[in-house]
């Protein structure tokens, strides 16, 4: 039965005109999982800026590259979500947060702002660089209680 | 999927984002609030209350519009923002920087509507 599913993988050209497969595939996903909008678009969020961040600064070439992203759930409804890619080395740990959220508008940059959303909604983060490729770990908690809406 | 529907309050311009703005559709949101500033608006409303996703590549077109409008002394507005998205707007530090409102009409209260 697909409700038993607690395995989920995408792989994803890197390329942002396929983005629109991240989110129609975490739709069905959260459909599968029964998760609350906020919990979709926490993951989207998170995932769209990580994703797009290794499209646009992880490769020295032009060859066609795959980002992969495994989701699994626990009975606790932990949510893990691995992303490996081929992408040059990357720790988002020892990336530099958004340190300007307290600044005038005038001094604002927007870099390190999709960074700080994905600390910001992951629950915890860890980074491995395993046989050249990026391995990120992400553990989701969703909250289980209904919409904000 | 975005849509964008642009009307004129009297001298103030709104700008309505239906649906998500993200790294796939900031770039028509950038090209009609350029527009607008290039044709002379500078009392703006952005009404996102019919806007459903926003990613730090959608932020970084409010925040180069806010960055244009008060280089020229003109006054930015968003409003309606959905509860994820004002969390998100929170997150950022953008409900400090810009203009709020919960609605176009109380959006209007911003403006200086005997200003040109």
């Amino acid at each position: 039965m697909a409700q038993q599913s607690k395995n989920m993988t995408l792989v994803l050209p890197a390329d942002t005109r396929q983005l629109l497969r991240l989110q129609t595939f975490l739709e069905e996903l959260s459909q599968m999982w029964a998760l609350d909008h906020e919990a979709l678009f926490a993951m989207n969020l998170a995932l769209e800026e990580l994703v797009t961040n290794t499209i646009f600064y992880g490769y020295a070439d032009k060859l066609p590259h795959f980002i992969q992203l495994d989701f699994a759930r626990d009975d606790s409804d932990l949510i893990t979500i691995v992303m490996t890619d081929d992408g040059k080395p990357f720790n988002i740990l020892q990336a530099p947060d958004a340190d300007s959220v307290d600044k005038p508008a005038e001094e604002r940059e927007i870099g390190g702002l999709g960074i700080h959303f994905v600390k910001t909604f992951m629950k915890r983060i860890t980074y491995e660089r395993v046989n050249e490729n990026n391995k990120l770990t992400l553990w989701y908690q969703p909250t289980g209680s209904s919409q904000q809406l | 999927m975005m849509q964008l529907i642009t009307s004129d309050l009297n001298k103030i311009k709104s700008v309505a984002i239906l649906g998500r703005l993200d790294t796939t559709t900031y770039p028509s949101l950038e090209e009609c609030l350029n527009q607008l500033f290039a044709t002379g608006t500078r009392q703006l409303v952005i009404d996102c209350s019919q806007m459903d996703y926003v990613s730090s590549s959608g932020l970084r077109v409010f925040l180069m519009m806010l960055k244009k409008m008060k280089s020229e002394n003109g006054t930015l507005v968003i409003c309606g923002l959905q509860a994820p998205i004002h969390n998100v707007f929170e997150i950022s530090g953008f409900l400090s920087i810009f203009n709020i409102a919960p609605d176009v009409e109380k959006a209007l209260g911003f403006f200086d509507q005997t200003k040109d």
